[in-house]
């Protein structure tokens, strides 16, 4: 062995040890005394030591309505919202690879809403919504379309909606930007032969474009599954203050802020960090059904 | 080749040695976890006190739902989230009764508070101070004085029902859209049940709220009917704004406010509402509940001496008034009330001692109040956007009380 390459190995050990251990530390390590916890009756706000209660808590969360109810509402804002997400994305990836002046400029622009944090999506939103002085109403009182300031977020159901509506705006630049990297991938040679043997712009996008960016929707879907599945930021700072205080609002209550209750509210931490695994397996199962069905089978 | 490698690596190594740099070199450094009301606001009193004791004072202001969890997740593995913590209105259950904060009586011994400072039993549980008062809150109501006259009314309401005509006639006149400004929350329902007379809860700590036919009943019922008649703004119910905020931007006529209140709401910069606005008594029996807003320390921290000259300094005369001047927080202290009363500074007094004399204090110190209080926010939310009825509201709150209390009593 070399001197090079016995210095190559030291600058790795030196370098991966500590960040394997600090993985291991900061994300394994707290995951296993989660999972622990999870069997225990460890409540902050009795001062007594934690007891093993066995599958109490998983019990109770899963014969609670709550946590059924708060299921089905996270899975209404994943459903409603990726179709949304992905269409747009693959819109402004088909526009963005067209040659055009300016779209440099447009690319950036694109990138803006996903390089705010959410929470300040949340605001802004909550701003523009605002039935008083918000800017939607005045655009839409300016264009005659309404005639009197509607207070948008005020029904239960259509707060779920823009709760959809602003994830969406948050998060749709970064599967546009992973669809657009497999639009570039695809051989123009294909699209090529393909107009010469005279195929539509629908045909060519039907049968070639499509399939071959089936790898990159499937990884677009999975990270956005997973990002609308534990939506909490623009939730919290869109419908969930204000008006209710302390309380979290109960129309968009999803998992995420179902368990934040539990853990930091009611202090519940053993019952917090059972549903915490809940939701750990709910995501993986569909992350692998996702990996599995679609990105495998395109592959092959 | 080789030297850019070199240095690349030296650049690396530079990085992760600064990682794992040891913090806490600074000794006299504090931090203190505030909501927004709490940071000082006059910045030049705050440098002459970090110039005078060599302290310096990192302020974290966080929104107050956000600074609980704080305390909480860092108190689990024993750390200090901040070494001086503002105690708000759910403090009492969600930090002093969970064990979260530091008994501040050794500290007091050796540098004993004043004794003109108002509150401190409020923060004193089995003999242990854990708090020192900042500022008194009695949570109180104040009107646009001028609306109410152009509607016809020369005083205040006496009774709810008063109030609530005084609200239609005053919306159907177009004098104001949406008459009420107060939250779909627990606030508004402990507020005119205790107005209305309800005791709440008895000496056993029954909710005897939920008693058939009492007052706390017909105060739920007469506070969505407000919502549903939209004698309070629907953008309210949408969370955008709260009570305060849409008061002081020119909708509402009667406002929750509190000790102080009218201090913002007259102040023309600030208010929409001045010079117009006054407290009146709560209607009919008209109790209330008051708190007084203290800081402590939390039980983690290792700054204890800094700790306590910063508090000593925040509840100090100069400070109280800045913090009266700016946001109209009554002072803790007499000396400082009587003060600013003598120099004309203390708008209503009467007002204030009036409803001072019909205090009716909730159960703030149990330890499920925290979960309690904001499972009756949920509540009243869901009752104003679904259209419930009232009364299975109230049976609903006293189920979740019972359950609390049977878990943790």
């Amino acid at each position: 062995m070399g001197r090079n390459s016995r210095s190559d190995l030291l600058f790795i050990g030196l370098i991966i040890v500590p960040l394997v251990l600090l993985v291991g530390i900061l994300i394994y390590l707290p995951a296993v005394d989660s999972f622990y916890t999870s069997f225990t009756n460890e409540n902050l706000r009795i001062r007594i030591p934690p007891k093993i209660i066995g599958f109490k808590n998983y019990i109770k969360l899963l014969s609670g309505s709550e946590f059924w109810n708060v299921t089905l509402r996270t899975i209404a804002v994943v459903v409603l919202t990726l179709p949304l997400e992905l269409m747009i994305s693959l819109g402004i990836a088909l526009l963005l690879t067209e040659v055009f002046p300016g779209r440099a400029l447009v690319r950036t622009l694109v990138l803006l809403p996903w390089m705010l944090p959410p929470i300040v999506n949340g605001f802004l939103w909550g701003w523009v919504l605002n039935g008083e002085y918000g800017a939607l109403n005045g655009l839409l009182y300016q264009f005659g379309w309404i005639d009197e300031y509607i207070t948008w977020l005020k029904n239960p159901d259509t707060q779920i909606l823009w709760v959809v509506v602003v994830q969406t705006w948050t998060r749709f630049a970064f599967p546009t930007i992973i669809i657009l990297a497999g639009l570039q991938s695809i051989p123009t040679d294909l699209l090529d032969s393909a107009k010469v043997d005279g195929a539509s712009v629908f045909q060519r996008f039907r049968h070639i474009t499509l399939p071959l960016l089936i790898p990159s929707f499937t990884v677009a879907l999975t990270i956005e599954f997973i990002a609308s599945f534990q939506i909490f930021d623009v939730i919290w700072t869109l419908t969930s203050g204000g008006s209710s205080g302390g309380a979290i609002n109960p129309f968009t209550k999803t998992l995420m802020l179902y368990n934040y209750e539990i853990v930091f509210r009611d202090l519940r931490i053993g019952q917090g960090a059972a549903l915490s695994f809940l939701i750990l397996i709910i995501s993986l199962g569909v992350a692998i059904v996702f990996v599995k069905r679609l990105y495998n089978q395109s592959i092959q | 080749m080789l030297e850019m490698k070199m240095h690349f690596r030296k650049m690396v190594l530079g990085i992760f040695m600064v990682m794992f740099l040891p913090l806490g070199a600074f000794a006299e450094k504090i931090t203190f976890l505030t909501p927004s009301w709490g940071v000082p606001p006059n910045k030049e009193l705050l440098e002459a006190f970090q110039k005078e004791s060599g302290i310096t004072v990192e302020i974290q202001s966080v929104q107050n739902k956000d600074l609980f969890s704080r305390i909480q997740v860092a108190a689990a593995t024993e750390q200090a989230a901040a070494d001086v913590i503002f105690l708000t209105q759910e403090a009492p259950s969600n930090l002093v009764a969970v064990g979260m904060m530091r008994s501040l009586n050794d500290l007091a011994s050796k540098d004993p508070l004043e004794s003109d400072l108002l509150g401190q039993e409020f923060w004193n549980i089995d003999g242990e101070q854990y708090g020192v008062p900042v500022y008194a809150q009695l949570v109180m109501m104040d009107y646009n004085k001028k609306r109410l006259a152009d509607a016809g009314f020369n005083s205040p309401p006496g009774t709810w029902d008063e109030l609530r005509k005084a609200s239609y006639q005053i919306k159907s006149k177009g004098i104001d859209k949406h008459p009420i400004a107060m939250k779909a929350s627990d606030w508004s329902w402990y507020l005119m049940a205790l107005s209305m007379g309800d005791p709440m809860f008895d000496g056993d700590l029954e909710p005897v709220f939920a008693n058939p036919g009492s007052k706390a009943r017909e105060a739920m019922k007469m506070l969505l009917e407000f919502f549903r008649e939209e004698l309070i703004s629907p953008e309210i119910v949408a969370g955008t704004v709260n009570q305060h905020s849409i008061f002081w931007s020119g909708v509402g006529t009667f406002h929750q406010g509190w000790q102080g209140s009218i201090r913002v709401g007259n102040n023309a910069d600030k208010s929409k509402q001045a010079p117009n606005v006054a407290y009146m008594v709560l209607p009919e029996v008209g109790s209330t509940w008051s708190f007084p807003a203290a800081i402590g320390i939390a039980r983690y921290s290792k700054n204890l001496d800094a700790s306590w000259k910063f508090i000593r300094w925040y509840t100090g005369i100069e400070n109280q008034k800045a913090i009266y001047n700016a946001f109209g927080l009554y002072p803790s202290r007499a000396s400082v009330a009587d003060d600013l009363n003598r120099q004309g500074a203390v708008d209503g007094y009467p007002e204030i001692l009036a409803q001072a004399a019909k205090v009716n204090e909730l159960p703030r110190y149990t330890l499920w109040w925290g979960p309690f209080t904001a499972k009756v926010s949920e509540e009243v939310l869901t009752a104003v956007q679904t259209n419930a009825d009232a009364d299975a509201t109230i049976d609903k709150i006293a189920d979740h009380w019972n359950e609390l209390k049977s878990e943790y009593e």
